[in-house]
């Protein structure tokens, strides 16, 4: 009866039983209803997908394009006039390689530090036993909602002697409240008491249960956190430039985010230019500008598969109550 | 505070003479936390509180200098010596440019000039450009402040004149005036070549906080007004330059019916969002400004809103008829630079409103290239033969040298300042190395500059290659040295181009005393006028459009009326009066 439905009554060219030999006959029949749904469900994320998906393959096509090219504007999906110039001038470009360094470098400790420090605040937070357990937590959020600016937290890095250091760029907001959060209601549902009790039963004291059970069942979670605090520490700059001088210290971003600055053509300033040299200013700008979004994406794209699937475990459940 | 035996003058055995700078309080506050300098005090003359320090005078002409053509106003080669041993390192804070200045401390300028004048300089880099590379962030510079962390001097650190004189009268930076008129005999000698430059920009208390930079940049006094044509396009229409609105409007009915670019999708006309219509069309109605002044001008020394005079609607009229025309669309209000330049170097544009060509087309050095077809359309005269150029005589200055009160031996930075002044280190900051394998050097005999008198230099390239120069950051480019650079006039070099698209606006120009000055703003004002023109600004740019482009009719009475209203509501006359008062209140 619902196949016939979904053809117009009437129609003589339909073979009523056309689209059930299509269908695996051993499959559940999706009602009508369903079916609609799934098309505009289908539709909307294919939209969406392509609204996502369209600037990341023209900033591609750019990078790889004439530059010329595009400022005729001529590229706007596949590259025009191929090349690898930027991506040459970028590999040139002083500070870039240690830049990359660096940054790996920060994404890496700022990663395991957050983490760390997230699961231990989140599982302490978690646990029933712990006295002043809403006053703690009441007290992490308060930062979230008064946060001090950008002088004080200066103020605070200098006197602890960490200004122009590594240390400056890692250690502040090294931990986010929103992160011990999400990490301590999955304790909360995934780690349950009774666990605990069985262990005591067991004689294993509370470090023991951390170390053997409690951190073993929660690799998603701490899957979340690793990504998380990478990814923001792979695309942090302001606490770079805020607190660095050395340039042999700077993350990439900084780096990058320098480099177009410096190739930008002001306009005020370019008498006394000779023209070769604004030409080749503004066509090194005008590549320069999408490789350099390639090369920060790049990393972040290839570690995002490999953490996916935790990804929706985790921060799922960890968001439901 | 004894011990101020030991400025490096006495040193140097200068002759002693004039102007004492006492026991005054100025000197207290400079001198004020002198701590005793390591060079001591190894010969015996003693210019404590009570004798008097001499006046430095412009050193020898070089031996290594060009020829001068005659009026040559500017800076000339000069030499001059140490006149400190460096035995103590300064702290200075420089912008981080990657491009130009590289490393600051192995940069070739910085140990070239702390050869010439002694001073050992510690540098820090901080950046300073927002990503855009346009705007300013001095986010790290105000943590630095704000957490006291200063160093003896900033330089070249783009605070906004507001800011200096505001830091200025807190105390954080120290006023100059008596030490420019003891240890600055090249800023003095500039002085006097630009007699509005001291009070260019001084702060409101009328002191002077920082060391003045100046570039008379003869094509920027016309660039915010410039328009362009098409010379190729008017040459296959076998039509003639306009030299009046109705021409101009037959011109673009023309560029639209006859289709020069042969795309089948010509624009006649184009401008955008940065490359405003009014500055150029207005002032066929009447005398308009460049955006940068909110369409604030003087009459009989009041200031006056041009965008509510009933010439202003004139204007709107006339616009109004190329846009039945067809000739003006909504996108000549709405196009971004990225869309300007890819018509422009689709050939679509016949006409444009642009600061450069180079925001309407690739620039190349190929000669004959399309850009080189853009040439200047000079000012229109209006139905009311008004026929005026958007033109700003203000100088273009700066404050790029700052002293601060953490810094002991002032002096010593008016000197180091004023030794970057003279010819032979403009050049080394802005060219780099100087002679044959370097990138600048002094014009021969017979080469001619932008002017077409004798040369004073060239360069090879701009800016210099990185770790040479500073680029623009301490500038002196007076008239003489911008017209005294060479341009071959086979090739020439885009300042020709730039010059010579500028002449054509210069006889058009609005009078000097109708020109509204650099205004600086108290704290308290300044509030205000941004609070005030923040709502005024879209207000009128939007109206502008809307006028023109028929959604509000610009002879329909009410429609102006209401356009009035609404400005009288967003507080134009405060606008116009605290822009009036500040301007009276300008130190003199």
């Amino acid at each position: 009866m619902t196949v016939s439905a979904t053809t117009t009554p009437g129609d003589p060219d339909v073979d009523p039983r056309g689209p059930r030999r299509g269908t695996a006959p051993s499959r559940i029949r999706d009602s009508r209803v369903d079916q609609a749904f799934h098309r505009v469900n289908l539709l909307v994320l294919g939209v969406f997908t392509l609204m996502v998906l369209y600037p990341l393959v023209y900033v591609i096509s750019a990078s790889v394009s004439e530059p010329s090219a595009l400022t005729r504007g001529e590229v706007w999906l596949w590259p025009v006039g191929l090349n690898v110039d930027a991506y040459k001038a970028i590999w040139e470009s002083p500070g870039l390689v240690r830049g990359f360094a660096n940054s790996v470098a920060y994404t890496i400790a700022g990663a395991v530090i957050g983490t760390a420090l997230t699961v231990l605040a989140g599982y302490v937070l978690a646990r029933n036993e712990l006295p002043f357990r809403r006053f703690l937590t009441l007290f992490l959020l308060i930062p979230t909602m008064l946060s001090a600016g950008i002088i004080p937290t200066y103020l605070v890095v200098r006197s602890l002697g960490m200004l122009n250091t590594p240390l400056a760029v890692i250690l502040p907001g090294a931990m986010s409240v929103f992160n011990v959060l999400i990490t301590r209601t999955f304790y909360q549902m995934n780690v349950p008491n009774e666990l605990l009790e069985a262990a005591r039963v067991d004689g294993a004291d509370e470090f023991r249960f951390f170390a053997r059970i409690a951190v073993p069942l929660s690799f998603p979670i701490i899957a979340v956190n690793m990504l998380f605090y990478g990814v923001a520490q792979w695309n942090a700059w302001f606490g770079a430039f805020l607190y660095l001088n050395d340039s042999n210290l700077f993350p990439l971003q900084l780096v990058l985010r320098e480099l177009l600055t410096q190739s930008q053509v002001d306009p005020s300033q370019i008498s006394g230019a000779d023209l070769g040299e604004i030409t080749k200013k503004k066509e090194l700008f005008d590549k320069l500008k999408y490789a350099m979004i390639v090369v920060a994406m790049i990393p972040p794209l290839i570690a995002y598969p490999f953490v996916q699937k935790h990804f929706v475990k985790g921060a799922l459940i960890g968001a439901v109550k | 505070m004894s011990d101020l035996t030991s400025t490096p003058l006495t040193r140097r055995r200068v002759l002693t003479a004039t102007a004492g700078i006492g026991a005054s309080a100025v000197a207290a506050t400079w001198l004020g936390g002198c701590s005793p300098s390591s060079d001591g005090s190894s010969d015996g003359n003693n210019p404590g509180n009570d004798s008097t320090v001499a006046v430095k005078e412009l050193g020898p002409e070089a031996a290594d200098k060009p020829l001068y053509p005659d009026g040559y106003v500017g800076a000339k080669a000069r030499d001059y010596k140490p006149f400190t041993d460096g035995s103590k390192t300064f702290k200075v804070v420089g912008p981080q440019n990657t491009t130009t200045i590289g490393d600051w401390t192995s940069n070739h300028f910085s140990k070239w000039i702390e050869q010439r004048t002694g001073m050992k300089v510690e540098y820090q880099a901080v950046l300073t450009t927002a990503a855009d590379g346009t705007t300013q962030d001095l986010t790290k510079i105000n943590a630095m402040i704000a957490a006291g962390d200063l160093p003896d001097a900033f330089i070249g650190i783009p605070f906004s004149p507001a800011q200096i004189s505001l830091y200025g009268q807190q105390g954080l930076f120290q006023p100059l005036d008596d030490l420019i008129k003891i240890y600055a005999p090249e800023l003095r000698a500039a002085f006097e070549a630009y007699p509005e430059l001291p009070t260019t920009l001084k702060s409101l208390d009328g002191k002077t906080y920082g060391f003045k930079a100046l570039s008379d940049c003869y094509h920027c006094k016309a660039s915010d007004g410039r328009a362009w044509v098409r010379q190729d396009y008017l040459d296959s229409m076998g039509a003639s330059m306009p030299t009046t609105t109705e021409e101009l409007r037959e011109l673009l009915k023309m560029f639209k019916a006859k289709d020069p670019s042969g795309t089948g999708k010509m624009v006649p006309l184009a401008a955008g969002k940065q490359n405003r219509l009014d500055p150029y069309f207005m002032n066929s109605f009447l005398e308009t400004p460049a955006p940068t002044y909110g369409w604030m001008t003087l009459a009989d020394g009041k200031v006056r809103f041009t965008a509510i005079q009933p010439e202003w609607r004139e204007g709107l009229r006339y616009l109004r008829t190329l846009y039945d025309d067809g000739t003006l669309t909504e996108s000549t209000f709405t196009a971004t630079p990225e869309e300007l330049l890819a018509l422009g170097n689709q050939g679509r544009i016949g006409m444009a409103r642009a600061y450069y060509q180079g925001m309407i087309t690739d620039l190349s050095d190929k000669p004959g290239d399309t850009w080189t077809k853009w040439v200047p359309l000079p000012p229109v005269k209006g139905p009311a033969g008004v026929q005026k150029s958007c033109w700003s005589d203000n100088l273009l200055t700066g404050i790029p040298l700052l002293i601060t009160n953490k810094c002991t031996n002032p002096e010593l930075f008016v000197q180091w300042g004023d030794y970057m002044l003279e010819l032979t280190a403009q050049l080394m900051s802005y060219g780099g190395d100087k002679g044959e394998n370097g990138n600048w050097d002094w014009a021969k005999e017979g080469e001619t500059g932008l002017n077409g008198k004798q040369a004073v230099w060239y360069n090879k390239k701009y800016p210099a290659p990185v770790g040479q120069g500073w680029g623009q950051i301490l500038y002196y480019f007076p008239k003489g040295f911008r017209e005294g650079q060479r341009s071959d006039t086979s090739k020439p070099n885009y300042e020709k181009y730039l010059y010579d698209a500028t002449t054509p606006y210069e006889q058009y120009k609005p009078a000097r005393e109708n020109q509204l000055p650099t205004l600086i703003y108290d704290d308290a004002t300044a509030a205000e006028q941004s609070t005030l023109s923040a709502a005024v600004t879209p207000f009128v740019t939007q109206s502008l459009a809307e006028f023109a482009t028929g959604k509000k009719d610009v002879n329909d009475n009410a429609a102006w009326q209401g356009y009035l209203d609404a400005l009288d509501k967003m507080g134009i006359q405060q606008l116009v009066d605290l822009t009036q008062k500040t301007y009276e209140a300008m130190p003199k």
